[in-house]
Order: C-alpha cells, then sequence, then structure tokens
C-alpha cells in the first residue's frame, strides 16, 4: 500500500472520529438544558426513589409507586404552607360533592363559633366525657401537628377536636367537635353492623366536615347511600349509654 | 546423696507417668474402639439474635414466654414484658450449624430481644413497661437490646434478625386513628397524618432515617463483620378491595401505599448499608401477604380488635384498641418465617455454595494399635463437600491426631509430627501450621479474639498460641507437685486449669490471670 493511500485511509478515520464527537457534543448539550429547569422537591426524592445497585434482587419490592412532590406555588392564601410528602391532598370540593349534599362552605378565618380548649374542655366534661383525653390534630391556620391534649384553661381555639367514649357495654364511640358543631360515630357499631352504611350521631340535621387544605368547613347533609345521620337532643354520655347496638339497630 | 534420690525419685515420676498415661491417653480425647463422633474440645458456636418491635416479638401470637407464672413472677421477666411469643416467626426459623427451629435453642444459641412497641432508642436505652394485670399497677423496665452482646461477647454473632422503624413513625397509631374516625370529619386527615411521618422519616436533623441506619451500623458493629443482619419489612395490612367498614377502600389503599413505601425506604437504606461494607440483607414480606391482608378471606394479619382493659398499659388509643390488631396470625407468623428462611437460604448458597462446608464433623476411633482420625466438611444440605483421614500407628500408646475444635470459620488439630493446623472449614485447606505447639493435648479452649489455649499431658503442659498460629506463652510444668493437666477454662480473661494430682492426691483447679500469665499454689 503506498504511503498516500495510508494517509487517506488515516485521514478518513480522523474525519469521522470528529464527526462523531461533535454529534455527542451536541446532543449533551440538547440534554444540559432540558434538566437545567428542574427544581429541587421539599424531601429529599432521591433517597426515595433513587436505587444504588442492590445485591439481594430476590428481595426487591414490587409496584411500588413513584413518590410525587405537591408543588406548593399554585397556593392560595388560605392553603397551608407546607403539603409536601408522598400522599397528595384531595379536593374536598369533590370529595364533599360525592359525599354529600354541602350546605354551606365557611373559612375558618371567618367562622365566629369556633371554641377555645378551655371551652370544649368544659362542655365535653360537662358532658361526661372524662375518660379519655381530649386532643387536637391542627391549628387555626390549616396547619397539621402532633395529636396533643388540650388545656382545660387555654384560649388556643382548634377547627377540629376528638375524643372518645366507652359505654357500660363497652361500646366505643368518638367524639367529634367540628366548628361548633358535636357529633359523635359509634366505632365498634358501625365495624359489627350489617347496614353497610356508616352511622352518625348529631344534634342537628346537617354536619360539619374540615378540610385543613382549604381551611374551611363545610356544612353537610351526607348521603344517605354511605351515611345514616341519628339526630338527638343532646350528645352526652348518658344518650350515648341509652344508644345500645340494639337500639340504633331499631332506628 | 541427696541430690542421687531426688533425681531418682524425679526419673521414677516420670516413668510412672509415661506408664500410666499410657493406660489413659485415649480417654482423654474421647478415643473408644469403635469409631464415634469426636467433638473436639470447644465447638463452633452458632449464635442467632432477633431484635426489634412487635413484628418480630410476636404481638398477638399468645402465649407469651412467661405468661402463664403469676403476675408477680412474670413482670420480672422481660420475655412476658416484652410480649415475646412462643410461636413468633423468628423462632420457627433454621440456621445452618443447628438442626432443630430456633425457638429448641432459645437463651443457648438464639437470643430473642425483640419487644413490642420498640423504637429505635430501645436499642440504647430501657424500654419502659406499665403493667396493668393481676393487681399489679406498676412501672417495669425491659432491658436495651443491644445489651444482649454484654452476655454474648462481640464479634460471635452469626445471623441477626430484625424489625424496626415502623414505631418510629407511629404507623400503628395512625391506623388505629383511622378506623376510630370518619373521613367526613376532615378527609385530609389520614394523608397529613402519613406525609407528617414521611417528615419525620427523611428529615435531615436526625429524622427516622438517619436512626436506623445509626441501629443498622451499631448492631453490626457489635455482632462483627461475620454477623448477617436480616432486615425484614412489614406487610400491607388491609384488604383494599372489601371496601367497607372500618376502612373504606381508599383509606386502606392509603396505609397499604405507605407500607410498600416504608418497604422500599427500608431496601433503599439497606442497600447503601451494604454498599458502606455491612452485612446486611432486606427480606420483603409484602408480596407473600398479598391476599392475606386483615378483613381478606384468607388473612395473615389480625383485624382491628377492641379492648376493656390490656395486660400492659400504652397510649390512651391501646385503652380502646387491642396491641395485637394489624399484627400477623398464626398463619402470618409462619408466612414471615418462611420469607425470611428463603432469604436466610439465599445468603448461604450465596456465601457458601454447595461446594463449601458449614460446619465440620469429626470421628475417631482406635483399632489394633492403629489410631484413626477422619474430618469432613459439611455443606448446608449436610452432604460431605471433603474429607481428611489420618491413619497411623500409635505413637507407642499415645495418640499422634489429637482434633481439638472449630471456631468461627476454622478448626483446628495437632498432628505430633508437623504441628498445630489451623484449617478454614469452608474447603478444609490449612490457614496456618504451628511446629512448636505438639501437644498431648488433653484440653484446649480459645477466645474471643482467635487465641488457642492448650494443656499437654505430659512434656509440654501448656501453650498459648496466637490467632497468628505464633506462640505467645509457653510453658513446660507449672510445678513439680501439680501435674496431669487435664481441663481448662477461660473466664473474665482468667485462666483456670485443674490438675488430676496435687500434693493432697485431689484435683487442683489453678488460676491464672491474663494477659501477664500470673499464678499461685496455695500451699
Amino acid at each position: 500500500m503506498s504511503k498516500k493511500i495510508r494517509f487517506l485511509i488515516l485521514g478518513i478515520i480522523l474525519l469521522l472520529a470528529l464527526i462523531i464527537f461533535v454529534f455527542f457534543y451536541l446532543n449533551k448539550l440538547k440534554l444540559d438544558k432540558k434538566t437545567a429547569g428542574l427544581s429541587v422537591p421539599a424531601i429529599n426524592k432521591s433517597s426515595i426513589t433513587s436505587g444504588s445497585s442492590d445485591s439481594n434482587k430476590n428481595t426487591t419490592v414490587s409496584n411500588v409507586p413513584d413518590i410525587t412532590m405537591t408543588d406548593n406555588n399554585d397556593k392560595t392564601e388560605n392553603e397551608i404552607i407546607d403539603e409536601s410528602g408522598p400522599f397528595e391532598m384531595l379536593s374536598a370540593d369533590d370529595y364533599y360533592a360525592q359525599n354529600s349534599e354541602v350546605i354551606n362552605k365557611i373559612k375558618v378565618a371567618d367562622s365566629e363559633f369556633i371554641q377555645s380548649e378551655e371551652q370544649v374542655h368544659t362542655s365535653l366534661t360537662e358532658s361526661g366525657f372524662v375518660d379519655f383525653p381530649i386532643t387536637s390534630e391542627f391549628a387555626m391556620n390549616g396547619e397539621f401537628f402532633e395529636s396533643y391534649e388540650i388545656s382545660d384553661s387555654s384560649e388556643v381555639k382548634h377547627p377540629i377536636y376528638e375524643t372518645f367514649y366507652v359505654t357500660e357495654s363497652d361500646d366505643i364511640w368518638t367524639i367529634m367537635v367540628v366548628n361548633d358543631s358535636i357529633t359523635a360515630l359509634p366505632v365498634s357499631y358501625n365495624m359489627e353492623s350489617n347496614r353497610n352504611v356508616e352511622v352518625i350521631v348529631s344534634e342537628k340535621e346537617t354536619i360539619f366536615g374540615y378540610d385543613n387544605v382549604s381551611n374551611q368547613f363545610y356544612e353537610i347533609i351526607p348521603n344517605e347511600s354511605e351515611f345514616m345521620v341519628i339526630v338527638v337532643d343532646k350528645i352526652d354520655a348518658a344518650t350515648l349509654e341509652e344508644l345500645t347496638v340494639e337500639v340504633i339497630d331499631a332506628l | 546423696m541427696r541430690v542421687k534420690k531426688q533425681v531418682f525419685f524425679k526419673r521414677g515420676i516420670v516413668i510412672l507417668l509415661a506408664l500410666v498415661s499410657i493406660l489413659i491417653l485415649p480417654e482423654f480425647n474421647h478415643v473408644k474402639a469403635s469409631p464415634e463422633e469426636n467433638r473436639g474440645f470447644f465447638q463452633d458456636e452458632i449464635f442467632v439474635i432477633s431484635m426489634g418491635d412487635s413484628y418480630s416479638s410476636g404481638e398477638g401470637l399468645e402465649s407469651y414466654f412467661g405468661q402463664d407464672a403469676p403476675t408477680y413472677e412474670k413482670v420480672e421477666n422481660e420475655d412476658w414484658l416484652a410480649h415475646r411469643s412462643e410461636n413468633a416467626w423468628p423462632g420457627k426459623l433454621k440456621v445452618p450449624g443447628l438442626s432443630m427451629a430456633l425457638a429448641e435453642y432459645h437463651n443457648e444459641n438464639w437470643f430473642f430481644v425483640a419487644t413490642s412497641g420498640a423504637e429505635t432508642e430501645h436499642l440504647y436505652t430501657h424500654q419502659q413497661k406499665q403493667v396493668d394485670d393481676g393487681g399489679i399497677d406498676d412501672f417495669y423496665y425491659v432491658k436495651p437490646q443491644l445489651a444482649i452482646f454484654n452476655e454474648i461477647g462481640k464479634n460471635k454473632v452469626d445471623y441477626i434478625t430484625i424489625t424496626l422503624g415502623g414505631n418510629n413513625l407511629g404507623f400503628a397509631d395512625i391506623i388505629k386513628k383511622a378506623v376510630l374516625s370518619s373521613p367526613i370529619f376532615a378527609p385530609n386527615a389520614l394523608s397529613k397524618r402519613l406525609n407528617k411521618a414521611w417528615k419525620d422519616f427523611y428529615d435531615s436533623n436526625g429524622g427516622v432515617r438517619d436512626k436506623l441506619k445509626q441501629a443498622y451500623f451499631d448492631i453490626s458493629e457489635q455482632a462483627g463483620p461475620q454477623a448477617k443482619i436480616i432486615v425484614a419489612g412489614y406487610p400491607r395490612l388491609l384488604d383494599a378491595e372489601g371496601g367497607g367498614l372500618p376502612f373504606r377502600k381508599s383509606e386502606a389503599e392509603k396505609i397499604n401505599t405507605n407500607v410498600t413505601l416504608f418497604n422500599e425506604a427500608l431496601r433503599l437504606l439497606v442497600s447503601d448499608c451494604r454498599n458502606e461494607g455491612m452485612n446486611i440483607y432486606f427480606s420483603s414480606v409484602e408480596e407473600g401477604f398479598y391476599g392475606h391482608e386483615a378483613y381478606s378471606d384468607k388473612p395473615f394479619i389480625h383485624p382491628i380488635c377492641f379492648v376493656k382493659k390490656q395486660d400492659l398499659k400504652g397510649e390512651f388509643i391501646d385503652k380502646i384498641v387491642s396491641k395485637s390488631s394489624v399484627h400477623p396470625n398464626k398463619n402470618g407468623a409462619q408466612k414471615y418465617c418462611d420469607i425470611v428462611q428463603t432469604t436466610i437460604n439465599s445468603i448461604t448458597h450465596t456465601e457458601f455454595g454447595l461446594d463449601k462446608a458449614v460446619k465440620i464433623k469429626a470421628y475417631s476411633k482406635i483399632e489394633e494399635g492403629q489410631e484413626f482420625l477422619k474430618i469432613n466438611g459439611i455443606n448446608f444440605e449436610k452432604d460431605v463437600v471433603w474429607t481428611k483421614e489420618f491413619s497411623k500407628s500409635l505413637l507407642g500408646q499415645s495418640l499422634n491426631y489429637y482434633y481439638l475444635g472449630a471456631r468461627n470459620g476454622y478448626f483446628y488439630y495437632i498432628d505430633l509430627d508437623n504441628g498445630l493446623y489451623k484449617c478454614r472449614i469452608s474447603d478444609g485447606e490449612a490457614v496456618w501450621i504451628c511446629p512448636e505447639a505438639k501437644l498431648i493435648a488433653t484440653d484446649a479452649t480459645i477466645d474471643d479474639s482467635g487465641n488457642l489455649y492448650i494443656l499437654g499431658f505430659i512434656g509440654t503442659n501448656f501453650v498459648m498460641v496466637d490467632s497468628e498460629g505464633k506462640i505467645a506463652k509457653r510453658i513446660e510444668s507449672f510445678s513439680s507437685e501439680y501435674y496431669w493437666p487435664s481441663d481448662i477454662e477461660l473466664k473474665d480473661n482468667e485462666l483456670f486449669i485443674t490438675f488430676d494430682m496435687s500434693p493432697t492426691e485431689d484435683p487442683y483447679t489453678l488460676r491464672i490471670s491474663l494477659p501477664d500469665f500470673e499464678y499461685s499454689f496455695d500451699y
């Protein structure tokens, strides 16, 4: 092979190498541009989903849904600051529309009837609910915190309170105070009943729900297909003692 | 003249010793006329620890250890306080080197320290239990789980099983709250509680993830690099297809997804730990419980149970909901066992394969002036994968070969022609030979660092051989008046050597302080 031909072949090879290099370099630039605008999630997502090599391949978890982080940029002023986490908040409007007739929506900031810890404590203890602590998990701005026992002398208010009552016949009730409304949930009855609807005992035809995302109350009438609301004059220990399984069944 | 008498007397003693040794030596190495297993002087001990929370302790699977005792007795029993069940899955496991299920070796080879309600901190601190049973209403305490290494010793454990982390995140209470309430009052409350738990998990300022990693690290440090740590995950708990109370479909799905996410987080954490050099594995139980959640047709998980009173008090919610709720039932415990057993078998396969031995069996006999010693390497399927055979005419009337025992993957024997051998159990090959340790061995022991302490019947009385095969101490004779050393024991940095003959002609035990080898005979 002559020297000229050798140089020609070498030249072609170098040219091809240059073309390949330019092609990959341009592609990389494109990719960098695409990824440059991505934001960093509030929780270290990489520590959840990024995997380092795992030697124990027999033990991988299948069907793991990707964890979606809620973007906080679109929040209205009523919404709470931090909604991040693997579980997305559902739309309370949608939920109550599906499960009830919405009578009224009241922003927590606009409600005049929210009771203080002291008021709720007095009211519930006077009603005979003294065996379990009264707790709350939400602040007035919708912020969620570790469930804590309320004080009997504090003026601090919460949109929702909770306690329990166990009757002489060992029936378990959950007592909810939402806005100024008190309702009782016969937990053990609902578990054992064949009614296929959830029984709620209320002092009014309507009950109150609370959505911490929009930080507002929903006054609703639950759908009869899923809930049965029993209206009583007063929710107190004496009333709940009378509402035995047999009595509720007969209603 | 007096000197001559003494020399004559000493020679007489030596001849007498030699004669007696001819008659009794075979007994010292437990050699009988027919071939039988020769267990040596020390055995390769297998230790397994089962740690963690209620998913390991067997909450809800009565009876708990010590449960049948009167209350005043059982409150002093940590097994009962911790609700460690006789039916818990860790006790059903089998590991190479132990022929029966671990429960058969309770407190001998298997140490069960998992405690109901345990969080990561309870590896390091006492866990308080408030007893409300049999007229007793008082506080009692379960020892920190890592304290078990003070009893067993460091670097001696073979396997550790653990479930941990669920209580740090309050998952049990979140589920109980879900059943005690209704989404109609606060449709996003469950999601908020779960998200809060995840924030706690990934909190860069001492979050649960970091606590778990530290816990795995500390367990690994205490257990030693040879210990295989098996982190078992958690099962999906609720039948999401049921759609009825006490959990609505959307709630059940969230709770199950949460378990899946937690398992995935644990798997990645374990993977990180492995990449950092820990001998740790993750065993996912999730798939095994599909279709067997609580409220399914064939549940492996206890449903929510309400109670008026429990033997151990807890949070106020425990006054209503039984601690056994959403814990594995008997079938669930068996499923847990099957899955973790598969992981153990898989680890053993990977580590050893079928061509490597995991334990040895030695046999010996004497027949027609010929001695015979056979050492077999056995794999985890109990097949012989290698054999060493020694056969030789007896050296005078004493033996040529002394099988000393096995420990931590190695076995030891003395060949009087060549010296002391340390060999790998896996393939039977020698790691080192110590030619200076040709003792007519009557007993031997080994410490946690692999130092051997060997007694010789006649000739050299004692040698200590370090883990590298070098003579660390040699004592030709302890005393002219104390001879026939026959038994050696190592306790708390002291050696106890028993001589069959002493001036009173009774056995005498000598205490030797280590590492200085200081001793004195009380005359």
